[in-house]
């Protein structure tokens, strides 16, 4: 048979459906002619099924297949992404084979390869995001996949039917229970090679490098940087300072991390600050992707992780670039001192300023300085200046000139967090005092759900610390004395007045905590995501030993593998049971099931059929004993015996069988 | 080599028989059901082994989820594909007797006993068509295979093979079926001369009119089934008289003894002349007889006698061969 072969269109349509599931929440990463494609690939598809236009010629297909790798290239090929091998490159080459495959389907074999590849490229968004929307959406489509295989094997379907999802959904049901136990039995092993990750050009978070400006674009956003869940109890919102990194560079207008911001401890300084840690704050941080290896922890900070790193600036450092959600344990000693003693080379570092350029403030320091008692006295003036003298905490702070310091400092007065930490620190090294800005994050919101700290991207802030001899390196907030209310509730209260918390994004329900029953929701979502990303997204390792022995006294193989073969046998003993039962159910016709019916009722009433009575003469019978119901009788007993041998057109059939039911409802009636 | 192979396929079908022995007709039942992944199937565990490593690389435990979520459906499958053949009993209804070198029509009947639903399932010999049967709607259903059949005598096909890849494909359930079903295969006509002396009655009821050319007409009798359609009286049975048939004298008298003798070449090719001769013979309304080996058919016509000697034809074993 030579019969060209044709896709089921129940098929087709299922296909087209799930494939438009899987494009759509990659939509936000593919670029936007892939999506072109894909649908002018569909249609075509579509039109050639309607039988409306023929199948491309192979020129066009070749023409459509160098045209994606070309835009792959244009747009992929470019900076951002390190090659053309990275994550993102390789799903788009997945779609676009994808679509032009469309076109290509006329075996069953083809059928076979868009769906499998469906399959392949349904897990590619798992690679992106395991939200628990994310997940339930990805796992929907491979059903509606699945149900697209199934309607590849039966026929007789010439339009789009349920009859393929109902099988699918069966199957899945059934198939659920095993999932469950593979994915709670299944030992999880280490990586075995290196894999690209999502290149993400947008790296979140506080970055490399520190200007003014740079924190306040962060305070627009309301993702969440990272959570925090104490052992003990929370501490106060504005002792919660969470180092991130440390700029000791000055260039006149841009912080940036210097030679020693670089440097990791040596295993005698970590025993140092192991030996620091006397009755500590004991938490675990589960930080978001950010693409960027920076780890957020309270001062004087030590994990055993072994991803961890430490470095000299008393900061943890993940081992790679932080490519999705990672949790690690920390324990802090807020109250521990450090770097007591600092060298000269190190004293150096930390006091240089440029040679030239805002000589105001440098000529201010020093008058200040010599009009103060000491160090402490100096640093109390300064602050006494920011809280005094007409300075405002803004997120919309004016540009600033070349000397942005003497700019800031004496002409517009109007600056954000990173504004008053860098002309702070400017201020303190140009009197001589050891100093550095910090960036990290302050506070966070406290889910009452979960017990958990939320840190949001909006609450980026940046600080100083200044180096006092026999205290070492002491925390001083410029913030805190321009707006104590930023670091007493946080930011959307200090810019209540201003109204530009989250100004760019209306849509945010963090800018609607107010709305009780908003702020509910948010909080229970919030509340499901984590227990979502805790106790499955990172069921792993310790966790899941946890588990496995919780459930079977002791993890051994064999008691694993019995629980495998027990759970498992049990399901299918279930399902082969539930699948074999409705073989031998004889189905009986509607009209002989309706007129058994009637004739147990007549039984029980005390009318009994004889066993070699016929429809017929049964009826006779009654009629003649009973005339009263009998005529109803003996026109059921014409119903069933007319549908029953006589051949019946569908209307009829219809009406012949409303005659029986009634006829019959008008016996039992009387009876 | 090829001799262990023979032996092995040999021991295979006795092993088969005993487990499936031929039957008129059979349920299929999990003794009879075989399963096994089918080429897809493997392929989608190629597919599951890439995704498992996408897992283990990413540390991606919702791509666990999913790897283990497929491959639970494919366990699971593996009892829906074997439910789908489950329950099905096949029937041999009946089959019409062919001349060699025709295909051979097998009419057989699928049935189910519940009212579960099953799809796709396939039906054929290997060399036949596969006949592709879904049952929701009826619980039963009708269809023929054909076969060629190529050696005269009773053709007893091979096994039928019965399978289905529903629902996903990914697994194949089959059976090897023996039915107990037979053809008549007729040998092939093969046209040629008949020599003169055939015509010569032997037969003891004596009487022997001499064959004439001549297509006179001599009488009309009243028709019976089985007469000729062109030598019925159509002007008396316009004028309301009952339908008659016209008798020509030629015909009515001549009666032939069909032998081997009267032909040459091999035996089948003789057999094949003398059917040749029957077809030409009963078209032509000859009462005509067969002396076969022990077989020895007297002279009549009609369609129960062509079968008759067609089918001494076609079972014919000359004295000496085997079996």
């Amino acid at each position: 048979m030579t019969v060209s072969w044709q896709v089921p269109r129940n098929c087709l349509a299922w296909l087209l459906l799930s494939q438009f599931m899987l494009i759509m929440p990659h939509a936000e990463r593919l670029p936007w002619w892939l999506m072109v494609a894909y649908i002018s690939c569909a249609l075509w598809r579509i039109m050639v099924y309607q039988g409306k236009w023929s199948f491309p010629p192979k020129s066009v297909k070749v023409g459509l297949a160098l045209l994606c790798l070309l835009g792959i290239w244009r747009s992929f090929g470019s900076e951002g992404y390190k090659s053309m091998l990275g994550l993102e490159p390789t799903v788009a080459l997945l779609f676009s084979g994808f679509c032009l495959k469309l076109l290509e389907v006329n075996s069953r074999r083809d059928a076979y390869v868009i769906i499998f590849l469906a399959y392949f490229v349904a897990i590619t968004e798992f690679l992106f995001s395991q939200d628990f929307y994310i997940t339930v959406t990805v796992f929907f489509t491979v059903l509606l996949i699945s149900a697209a295989l199934v309607a590849l094997h039966q026929h007789g379907y010439d339009q789009f039917s349920i009859i393929s999802f109902k099988k699918a959904g069966i199957i899945f049901a059934q198939a659920l229970p095993l999932m469950l136990l593979l994915f709670i039995v299944v030992p999880r092993f280490e990586p075995l090679w290196k894999v690209p990750y999502p290149s993400h050009q947008a790296k979140t978070g506080v970055g490399d490098t520190l200007s003014p400006g740079d924190i306040s674009n962060l305070s627009q956003s309301d993702a969440l940087a990272f959570r925090v869940v104490f052992e003990g109890d929370v501490p106060e919102r504005r002792s919660m300072y969470w180092r991130g990194l440390v700029f000791s560079d000055f260039d006149g207008s841009e912080w940036a991390r210097g030679r020693l911001n670089k440097l990791l401890m040596s295993t005698e300084q970590v025993a140092q600050v192991l030996k620091q840690q006397k009755n500590p704050l004991r938490y675990t941080i589960i930080q978001e992707a950010s693409y960027r290896p920076w780890l957020f922890t309270l001062a004087l900070a030590y994990s055993s992780d072994p991803a961890v790193r430490l470095s000299t600036d008393f900061r943890l450092i993940n081992k790679d670039d932080i490519h999705s959600r990672i949790r690690y344990q920390v324990i802090s000693t807020p109250s521990a001192k450090l770097e007591t003693l600092l060298s000269a080379s190190v004293r150096a570092v930390e006091t240089k300023l440029p040679a030239i350029g805002n000589e105001q403030a440098r000529s201010f320091a020093k008058k200040i300085y010599s009009q103060s008692s000491g160090t402490e006295g100096f640093i109390q003036k300064i602050l006494n200046m920011f809280n005094q003298d007409n300075y405002f905490y803004t997120l919309n702070p004016p540009l600033l000139g070349d000397n942005a310091v003497d700019d800031f400092l004496f002409n517009t007065r109007r600056g954000f967090c990173g504004h008053y930490a860098s002309s702070f620190v400017y201020l303190m090294r140009a009197a001589g005092i050891p100093a550095r800005v910090v960036a990290g994050y302050q506070g966070g919101e406290i889910n009452p759900i979960t017990g958990t700290v939320l840190v949001h991207q909006f609450d980026a802030h940046s600080w100083a610390e200044v180096w006092l001899e026999g205290e070492g390196w002491r925390r001083v907030d410029p913030t805190a004395a321009v707006a104590p209310e930023r670091i007493e509730f946080g930011l959307e209260d200090a810019m209540s007045a201003e109204g530009s918390f989250l100004a760019d994004t209306p849509m945010s329900p963090l800018r609607y905590r107010d709305v009780k029953w908003l702020n509910s929701i948010r909080l229970q979502l919030d509340a499901l995501s984590y227990y979502w990303s805790s106790s499955v997204l990172q069921y792993r390792g310790d966790k899941q030993l946890d588990v496995l022995t919780s459930i079977l006294g002791k993890v051994s193989p064999w008691r694993m593998a019995s629980l495998v073969l027990l759970v498992g046998a049990l399901v299918l003993f279930y399902v082969a049971f539930d699948l074999l039962r409705g073989r031998s159910k004889l189905r009986l016709a509607t009209e002989v099931r309706l007129y058994l019916k009637m004739c147990k009722r007549l039984g029980r009433a005390g009318y009994p059929r004889l066993p070699h009575e016929g429809a017929i003469a049964y009826s006779q019978r009654l009629t003649a004993a009973k005339p009263a119901w009998g005529r109803h009788l003996l026109q059921a007993t014409h119903a069933f015996v007319t549908l029953s041998y006589e051949p019946l057109a569908e209307n009829e059939r219809q009406a012949m069988l409303k005659v029986l039911r009634d006829e019959a409802a008008k016996v039992s009636h009387l009876l | 080599m090829m001799g262990l192979l023979t032996i092995l396929r040999q021991r295979y079908h006795v092993w088969l028989n005993r487990r499936i022995p031929p039957m008129r007709s059979v349920t299929l039942t999990q003794r009879r059901i075989f399963i096994f992944p089918s080429q897809p199937g493997c392929w989608f565990f190629v597919v599951l082994l890439v995704m498992l490593i996408a897992a283990i690389n990413y540390q991606n435990n919702m791509t666990f989820a999913l790897v283990f979520l497929l491959l639970s459906v494919f366990i699971v499958t593996i009892l829906h594909t074997f439910a789908n053949l489950s329950g099905l009993t096949l029937s041999a209804l009946r089959t019409f007797p062919v001349f060699a070198g025709e295909n051979a029509e097998f009419e057989l009947l699928v049935a189910r006993s519940g009212n579960k639903d099953y799809f796709d399932i396939n039906i054929g010999w290997p060399a036949s068509d596969h006949y592709a049967v879904t049952l929701t709607d009826c619980s039963s259903q009708v269809f023929s295979l054909f076969l060629p059949a190529t050696q005269r005598g009773y053709f007893k096909p091979n096994r039928l093979l019965v399978e289905t890849r529903y629902p996903l494909g990914l697994l194949r359930a089959w059976t090897w079926l023996a039915l107990d079903i037979e053809v008549l295969v007729f040998p092939k006509p093969l046209p040629c001369v008949l020599a003169g002396e055939a015509f010569i009655d032997q037969g003891e009821e004596g009487g022997v009119i001499n064959v004439t050319s001549s297509d006179d007409f001599y009488a009309l009798t009243p028709y019976r089934a089985g007469d000729p359609l062109k030598h019925i009286d159509w002007k008396s049975y316009a004028k309301g008289q009952e339908l008659q048939v016209k008798q020509f004298a030629s015909f009515q008298e001549q009666r032939i003894w069909l032998e081997l003798q009267l032909f040459t070449g091999s035996l089948e090719q003789r057999l094949s002349k003398l059917c040749y001769w029957v077809l030409e013979l009963e078209k032509n309304n000859v009462e005509y007889g067969l002396r076969l080996g022990d077989e020895k058919i007297t002279p009549a016509k009609g369609q129960q006698h062509q079968l008759r000697v067609l089918t001494a034809l076609a079972v014919y074993q000359p004295h000496g061969s085997l079996s």
